[in-house]
């Protein structure tokens, strides 16, 4: 366009100088060439960006990231980069708040695929995306790529030796306590389960202040389940081993006395969650056994507690707890390519760096320390996370055998047969009997 | 009200004529006998496809397995003791709440129906537990029934004798016992107003003259205010009991079904096989029972009210 104004211009010229010379543009000829001019300046841009983006391939990331308050501005920030970086992709959000998630992607997968081309997901998705609907691409050449080593709760990710995710998102379990509370009692963090039934206790006065939170009404059962599952690690059990329930193994059965000594040492018994976290913001709880992301959830509902938070590891001989690794898959599908160099980017310690410090997530998913200052002076300036390196990983997928599939249904059985227990006179072991032919049943089924 | 009575007969008999009021001949579609179903097609093609046919297809969903159809779901379900304590549960809460909620809203009514200094503020301030929505009722029940700092225990430590606090929602019978009364708190405000118009309705004459023939208040409302508010009280009874059974919201935000089972009734049975435990076509097979037992329970009621209006 502006070409062809400007041969006209010449043409214009070239009359003026040979056949008349005497003749000038008049002034609408002008304004009528400066209108053109500046009315094909103005069209430029509108003109092209349309066919640059439509020649970009569209991504679509599929999570729950992007209804997160305090995390999405972090991830749309890295969505941001990664669209300005090149210029073959565009990357967006698809998806569903994490209390629908997991439900409306089973149905998708069931139902022959998942509509995306990145899956953000909670373990036992992941494990049932890779292993049972088989739709993930391995992720070894990106791992190659940027010269990374997963951490060891990436172990649950793995198939026949290849890596199908990289960790988005890491929460792992500790012993999370109000330091002030426990040098007011001249006391120190539990490292063994007897210690920690007694310092429970000592920690307890009903009921201004209690010693431990742990969910405990079925109301609230994904959250009491998040944390029971732990305590079948206390004595190295397992809740299944393949399609074989464990529930009233001694391990188990051991774990959930454990669990019931704490509960009557020092628990706001009946009492909701949601009550329990403004208890423990308030300080009038100890300690709890929570994931990372707790610290966070007590400094929003409470900042002056948030200079006495500590963390310690898991107070038994093998310290190991859950680590709940929310892994970044890359479908299968034409855009494959795209995920994997979506994720590569995501991965990049700079960029990871950057949305770990934005988030506040505390748990990278390879060492980022070491290939990225700025982390490891964030990192530098959290003496809570000392008990959450100490914590041994472990995987759910590890500890649910085939169950893991069946993740919530296998806890609602022990929960409701557990609260049992929880009666005066209730035996842990009857519980775990009854729970135990339940998931028999289930294992059938499944 | 002789004019009003004759007037209907005299359309009808017109339009059977296939005439019209003002005497001209009805002709083509509209004089028909097939116009007023012609009228109501286009309802009945709305509902069949919103109503009659979600509902096949949610029966044969049920009856979904993995080799095809068949009647596994329901085989299974026999012999699911899971299953039948959620059928217990499920009778036990919504008769209660069917009887209590009835019975509280009849007495409201009657006391709302006499004259007294500030009854319309009475009768506003009735409505307010409708007018709140479930999810703050069920916040707020949770937060007061809590052993340690709910206002419930408070009050009851108050109480000469009263050493232990309640455990509310840990033991099954007392869970059972908060559901049922949250629920009733919360729908009793409209059977009550419905109640209260229906009383209205009933002239004051009957009362008189039954005053005249010396009948006492009782009398009085057993001869005369039950069998004026019979309709209105059956078609409750049958609201009442399908508001129960279809509970959801308040049952799971509160007790989330527990503790042991002992409230889950059939919608958190439902929702938790169906959306926790993506057994789909075993929810389907939970919801066509469902189905079965507020279809068996509102034709019980439907025939129980003709009988009684045939014996009068």
């Amino acid at each position: 366009m502006t070409r062809l104004l400007g041969s006209e211009l010449h043409a214009h010229a070239s009359q003026g100088s040979t056949a008349h010379a005497d003749i000038r543009p008049t002034r609408r000829q002008i304004l009528g060439g400066a209108a053109a001019l500046g009315g094909a300046v103005a069209a430029g841009p509108l003109l092209s960006r349309p066919a640059r983006a439509a020649d970009r391939i569209p991504l679509k990331v599929m999570s729950w990231e992007q209804f997160q308050p305090g995390e999405k501005e972090g991830w749309n920030a890295l969505f941001q980069k990664f669209n300005e970086s090149q210029s073959k992709y565009t990357v967006d959000w698809t998806g569903w708040p994490a209390s629908q998630y997991v439900s409306n992607v089973v149905i998708q997968a069931q139902a022959g695929g998942i509509d995306a081309d990145v899956l953000m997901a909670m373990p036992d998705l992941s494990a049932q995306v890779i292993r049972k609907f088989k739709l993930a691409e391995p992720l070894d050449d990106v791992v190659a790529a940027l010269g990374i080593t997963p951490s060891p709760g990436h172990e649950f990710l793995r198939k026949d030796g290849k890596l199908y995710g990289l960790s988005a998102i890491d929460v792992n379990f500790a012993l999370v306590y109000n330091k002030a509370l426990f040098e007011k009692a001249g006391l120190k963090p539990a490292t063994t389960p007897e210690e920690w039934i007694e310092t429970t206790a000592k920690l307890t006065k009903r009921p201004d202040q209690f010693g431990i939170a742990l969910t405990n009404v079925i109301a609230d059962a994904g959250e009491w389940w998040f944390q029971l599952q732990n305590f079948c690690l206390p004595f190295d059990g397992k809740w299944a081993e393949g399609n074989t329930p464990l529930a009233n193994s001694p391990e188990v059965v051991k774990g959930l006395e454990l669990w019931k000594s704490l509960y009557e040492a020092g628990v706001p018994q009946g009492t909701a969650q949601s009550a329990i976290m403004k208890l423990a913001a308030d300080g009038r709880v100890a300690q709890a056994f929570g994931v990372n992301p707790t610290v966070v959830v007590l400094r929003a509902t409470n900042p002056a507690i948030y200079p006495d938070l500590r963390s310690a590891a898991p107070p038994w001989a093998s310290k190991r707890s859950l680590d709940r690794i929310h892994p970044l898959i890359a479908l299968k599908g034409k855009n494959a390519d795209g995920a994997k160099e979506f994720i590569k980017f995501a991965m990049s310690p700079d960029i990871m760096a950057e949305l770990m410090i934005t988030n506040l997530y505390v748990m990278p998913p390879y060492d980022l320390a070491t290939k990225s200052e700025k982390f490891k002076k964030f990192l530098a300036d959290k003496p809570w996370i000392t008990g959450f390196n100490e914590a041994k990983q472990v995987s759910p997928i590890d500890v649910m055998g085939d169950f893991a599939f069946v993740d919530d249904q296998f806890g609602r059985i022990i929960m409701q047969n557990f609260q049992s227990a929880l009666r005066p006179g209730g035996s842990v072991k009857t519980a775990m009997d009854g729970a135990q032919r339940q998931l028999e049943a289930l294992a059938k089924r499944v | 009200m002789a004019l009003a009575s004759a007037l209907p007969q005299t359309v009808a008999r017109e339009s059977r004529r296939g005439r019209s009021m003002k005497g001209k001949p009805r002709n083509g579609v509209v004089g028909s006998r097939a116009f007023p179903y012609l009228l109501i097609l286009p309802m009945l093609a709305l509902e069949g496809a919103l109503i009659v046919y979600p509902i096949i297809r949610g029966a044969l969903f049920s009856l979904d397995t993995p080799d095809g159809l068949g009647l596994d779901n329901y085989r299974q379900m026999l012999v699911d003791p899971d299953f039948w304590r959620m059928i217990r549960n499920t009778l036990v809460f919504t008769l209660s709440v069917d009887v209590i909620i009835l019975t509280i809203g009849l007495s409201l009514a009657l006391l709302m129906n006499w004259s007294f200094r500030g009854r319309s503020i009475v009768r506003s301030l009735l409505t307010v537990p409708w007018a709140i929505p479930e999810v703050p009722v069920a916040i707020t029940f949770v937060l007061m029934l809590d052993p340690s700092f709910g206002v419930f225990n408070a009050f009851l430590r108050l109480v000469p004798g009263v050493t232990e606090s309640p455990q509310w929602l840990l033991d099954p019978v007392l869970a059972m016992v908060v559901v049922i009364t949250v629920t009733v708190w919360k729908g009793f405000p409209f059977y009550s107003l419905v109640l209260l118009s229906a009383l209205q309705s009933v002239p004051d004459e009957l009362y008189e003259a039954a005053k005249i023939d010396g009948a006492g208040r009782f009398a009085q409302f057993r001869y005369i205010t039950i069998p004026g508010i019979r309709g209105t009280l059956a078609l409750l009874a049958v609201l009442a009991f399908i508001y129960s059974t279809q509970q959801f919201t308040l049952i799971w935000l509160i007790t989330g079904g527990g503790p042991v089972d002992a409230t889950t009734t059939l919608a958190p049975a439902i929702y938790m096989q169906a959306f926790r435990f993506y057994n789909f076509s075993y929810a389907g097979a939970i919801a066509v029972v469902g189905f079965l037992i507020s279809a068996v329970a509102t034709t019980f009621f439907v025939i129980v009210q003709r009988r009684l209006e045939v014996r009068e």
